[in-house]
């Protein structure tokens, strides 16, 4: 396992950025994520990290040895695929054989060494039962493991995973999250993972790296994410319910969102320093809001419902103020009839704010 | 106005059975959603209603008319295709008078419909742009737009959001519920991801390899799933399935598990002495600590997803996956102990037809054991 | 090294190729003096002249050349080269357009028949030749221009199929459903919706095909005579008679023929590129 370092990272097509000056520093073992819309340049940066692609300017570094002279086949990358290329005509346990035996003469380990590793990766994936099955009867799910044992088994520095998970049935991926999650912890190994769905980077990444056109917003945990976006993107993208954006101004020592104002507390002097002359921006997410009675001063703001959305375990019920959709998530049993008007309590530790003009978090 | 009504429609392609005698009934003005994997039979089925396929058996009804043999441009129903099919030649106005000109209206009437269309799925200013030159979430909107301007008596949709990334399939689907509410007309949503089906539908009909499962509203569904297919294809993270012993004593049935006895409060329900039996219970009804934990279990990940976290553990040799608030934080092989809401258990025979589903209700006594 | 021997072997392809070329552009300008004098040959024409054009293109009158015992105007051959060619291309394009899209669409014909059309091709059109003479003469359409229409058509029409077929088949089907249920007939969910889609596919494929008839020697050598020969049998019976060799002249003419596909060719090319290797890959 080894540590990716990106340094000043670009790749550029013609005119189009694809990576813009990409800082990322890697820890060896870690589960990190790059998580972005298309076009976000995620998939551009791991084609850099593997070798498929070389950059425009910058370097890559695996364990502070810079890469830009290794070709992809002397990097020991291991690669997990959406399309994996099973061999359909062999079994499990030849299929996960098939990198070992492929080996050059000298540099093979013997029969009872590959027989060790196929059986020691069959059962980190789970796949010990069905060793001797052909490949052209697993299904799909099962095939995924495959691809999976068939990158572990080459040991290799790091891995390149690209949304294996998307052919896969919602449940399943699920239940394979949380098994590629707890793989990586066993197997120590140095993990780069390519999304666009937040909620996988959340549920399985250590570190997420949130990009978008090219430029990295954000590196951090998922709970930094979540709590302290660094911008309004971040801020939209991660959450699996839409993120509230309300029009805010700082004015006589207070914060006033929609119609209504929250306590500013201890950071006064971020906001009296602060410059908003572009307007400013509060977020809270729907999951922090407080539903309150409208009459009572516990309300931030009164809203008007105008849609309910039913999860199952959860209801998320869309609001209208001053024009703005705004969104609380309340448990079924308290769902509000449409075009009744409700009280929203806003915690102001709850709530963050943007400066208009650049997007980015006032601190 | 738009009552559409499937009677026992089969369709097979080769030896594949893309709709095994399905019946539906959808209301007029009802947000009906076909839900199921991929694979299920969702898209045929609407084509079927459309009458681009050919029914090999049953009738499709629209208004109690038998339009099986009708001509598909014939029956007033406009269908926004997976992929689109925008007029890749045409610039978005032409693409949107299209059916119009079609229909020979009159000038000034297409100039109105298309441009209200416009207005209404906010694309007014790419209206002369052509398709290759618009964004993903743009195309959708010429797409949904070019069944607008038909103001037909039904709309099918055929998954609009699954090309579209995460960020933008939750800002589309609340526009997608206000404007159906708007247009006060039947929609025939097919999707596979099932939050889509649960938050905008009236209600749902899951699917499997073309035979129907359960046709209810999402709470039914939810709560009183008919089988652990719907079980599971409803709700995220999916529901958890402990394998249990039925037994039968005195008339009174309980269920044994390794960790914990269910007293059943009403057997009205056949289950043989001895008879295996699946436990169903949600993620969100297991709860990880707390008074009356009792399950002793073992972590082996925790998944912060932000609003919640999935914590996934070991009870016994099964995984169980359990709903935990944001700040919940266990360490892998952490021992734990967990309770399980008994009013929200629902009980599955061995073939995976339910037999109970307590939604509620006090229908189980829950005793730790083990 | 690799990029020395690289430039190299390309050069001496170039030259190979294109040095024929060069040699005929010469010659077609060079005065009747300069045609093919004693010893070696003369590579650069010392006073290029006009007059093989004039000559060819019938601007010239036989008075002025002195030379002259033939008339080598080639303007009659040149018009039914237009004609045949541009007739031939289009009932093969009328043909297999429908029958292209009838299969990828409908697969009308099974299975078996694009495989069968495309034997149509197999065998070279030599060793038919002989009995479609004895057929079009039993038909009276020896030495027409309907005959040479119907032949060149029909030879072509294989081509059509093939290659608009993988045209078609890369229209997705929903455009034509979604023309459909906007309101169209099969007919006009066609012509409104498919058509305009391959209209790349289709140029290239009816440039290509006129390239094809424009070029041929074999159909009108033994399907014509005098009235309704074309330009390249015309072009290799220009020399010998009383005049004897007429390199110029012969070279004038092969320079004006080359010219409209080349010129069409060229124009076209990424479109060709694209229709050639479709139509070998299997779908």
């Amino acid at each position: 396992m080894s540590s990716i370092t990106l340094q000043n990272l670009s790749k550029h097509f013609g005119r189009l950025r694809a990576v813009d000056n990409l800082d990322l520093e890697v820890p060896h073992g870690s589960f990190t994520a790059l998580l972005g819309p298309s076009g976000c340049g995620k998939t551009t940066t791991m084609n850099m990290i593997s070798g498929l692609e070389t950059p425009t300017t910058g370097e890559v570094l695996f364990d502070e040895r810079p890469m830009s002279k290794v070709a992809i086949g002397d990097r020991n990358v291991g690669f997990v695929f959406q399309n994996y290329a099973i061999f359909t005509h062999m079994s499990v346990y030849e299929n996960l054989a098939f990198g070992l035996k492929s080996q050059p003469r000298r540099a093979r380990a013997d029969k009872a060494e590959i027989d060790r590793r196929v059986k020691a990766v069959a059962e980190t994936v789970g796949l010990s039962a069905a060793l001797d099955r052909p490949a052209a009867r697993l299904s799909v799910n099962d095939l995924q493991k495959v691809a999976l044992g068939r990158s572990m088994i080459m040991e290799p520095t790091i891995f390149l995973l690209d949304e294996p998970f998307s052919n896969l049935d919602s449940a399943f991926r699920a239940y394979m999250r949380a098994e590629l999650k707890r793989i990586q912890h066993e197997v120590g190994q140095t993990m780069v993972y390519v999304t666009h769905d937040q909620v996988e980077a959340m549920g399985m990444a250590d570190r997420i790296a949130v990009m978008d056109l090219g430029r990295l917003q954000q590196y951090g945990s998922p709970e930094d994410l979540y709590e302290r976006p660094a911008n309004t993107f971040v801020a939209r993208f991660i959450g699996s319910v839409l993120n509230n954006f309300l029009p805010a101004r700082y004015a006589d020592g207070a914060l006033h969102v929609g119609d209504g104002s929250v306590a500013v507390g201890d950071r006064r002097d971020v906001f009296e320093r602060h410059d908003s002359a572009a307007g400013l921006t509060a977020t809270i997410r729907p999951e922090r809001v407080r539903v309150v009675d409208p009459g009572s001063d516990e309300a931030t703001i009164r809203a008007q419902v105008t849609l309910v959305e039913p999860l199952g375990p959860k209801d998320i019920v869309h609001l209208e103020h001053q024009g703005t959709d705004v969104r609380v998530v309340v448990p079924p049993d308290r769902r509000p009839a449409i075009g009744s008007a409700l009280g929203l309590h806003f915690d102001p530790a709850q709530v963050h704010v943007f400066d208009d003009a650049t997007g980015l978090a006032v601190r | 106005m738009a009552r559409v009504r499937l009677d026992a429609v089969s369709k097979r392609f080769g030896n594949v059975t893309a709709m095994n005698a399905v019946t539906l009934d959808i209301a007029d003005g009802e947000f009906f959603a076909i839900l199921g994997p991929p694979g299920a039979g969702k898209t045929t089925t609407l084509r079927a209603i459309l009458g681009l396929e050919k029914p090999d058996a049953g009738r499709v009804l629209l208004d109690d008319e038998d339009v099986t043999e009708l001509w598909p441009g014939d029956r007033d129903i406009a269908i926004v295709f997976q992929n689109l099919a925008l007029y890749p030649d045409k610039t978005v106005f032409d693409n949107l008078a299209f059916p119009l000109r079609q229909r020979k209206l009159p000038k000034t009437e297409i100039g109105e419909r298309v441009q209200r269309a416009a207005k209404v799925l906010k694309i007014e200013a790419l209206l002369g742009r052509k398709p290759a030159k618009l964004s993903g979430g743009e195309r959708q909107r010429v797409a949904i737009g070019r069944a607008l301007v038909r103001d037909p008596r039904a709309y099918l949709f055929d998954e609009p959001l699954s090309a579209l990334d995460a960020l933008l399939r939750l800002e589309m689907r609340s526009e997608l519920k206000y404007l159906q509410r708007d247009l006060n007309r039947t929609l025939v949503y097919v999707t596979h991801d099932q939050v889509e089906a649960m938050s905008m539908a009236d209600r749902i009909a899951v699917l499997r390899e073309g035979a129907v499962q359960q046709v209810s509203t999402p709470e039914d569904v939810y709560h009183r799933p008919v089988n652990r297919f719907v079980a599971t294809t409803i709700g995220s993270p999916p529901m958890n399935f402990l394998p249990a012993t039925g037994r039968r004593h005195n008339g009174s049935v309980t269920v044994e598990h390794p960790s914990f006895t269910l007293r059943v409060a009403d057997a009205g329900f056949a289950l043989e002495d001895g008879a295996p039996c699946f436990v169903g219970v949600r993620p969100e009804d297991v709860h990880v600590g707390g008074g009356d934990a009792a399950i002793e279990a073992t972590v082996f990940v925790t998944e912060p997803l932000g609003g919640e976290t999935v914590v996934d553990l070991h009870l016994g040799d099964r995984v169980v996956k359990a709903l935990a608030p944001p700040t919940a934080r266990f360490a892998a092989d952490e021992a734990v102990r967990i309770a399980l809401d008994p009013r929200r258990l629902h009980l599955f025979d061995a073939a995976g037809e339910a037999l109970v589903s307590a939604a509620g209700e006090r229908l189980f006594e829950l005793d730790v054991t083990g | 090294m690799k990029k020395v021997l690289r430039i190299a072997s390309i050069s001496v392809f170039a030259l190979f190729f294109g040095f024929p070329l060069y040699w005929v552009a010469t010659m077609s300008v060079k005065p009747k003096v300069e045609e093919n004098p004693p010893g070696i040959v003369v590579w650069h024409p010392e006073s290029p002249t006009l007059t093989n054009f004039k000559d060819v293109l019938g601007i010239n009158n036989a008075n002025d050349n002195p030379f002259a015992t033939t008339d080598f105007s080639a303007l009659t051959p040149l018009k039914n080269s237009f004609l045949a060619a541009g007739g031939g291309t289009l009932l093969a394009l009328l043909v297999g357009i429908f029958a292209a899209y009838g299969i990828a669409r409908f697969r009308a014909g099974g299975a078996q028949l694009p495989f069968q059309i495309l034997q149509l091709r197999m065998f070279p059109p030599a060793a038919v030749v002989i009995p479609l003479y004895f057929m079009f003469v039993y038909l009276h359409l020896w030495n027409t221009l309907e005959g040479l229409i119907i032949i060149y058509g029909a030879i072509t029409f294989p081509f059509v199929v093939w290659l608009m077929r993988s045209f078609f088949q890369d229209v997705p089907r929903e455009i034509s459903e979604a023309a459909i249920v906007d309101g169209c007939t099969q007919w006009g969910a066609f012509f409104k919706a498919v058509l305009p889609q391959v209209k790349g596919g289709l140029a290239a494929t009816a440039l290509f095909v006129f390239i094809l008839n424009w070029s041929d020697f074999l159909i009108v050598l033994v399907m014509t005579q005098d009235k309704w020969t074309t330009a390249p049998l015309f072009l290799s019976t220009m020399s010998g008679g009383s005049g004897g060799q007429e390199y110029g002249h012969q070279a004038a003419l092969a320079v004006l023929l080359i010219l409209p596909p080349a010129i069409l060719g060229l124009s076209i090319q990424k479109y060709l590129v694209r229709g050639l290797t479709f139509g070998a890959i299997k779908r």
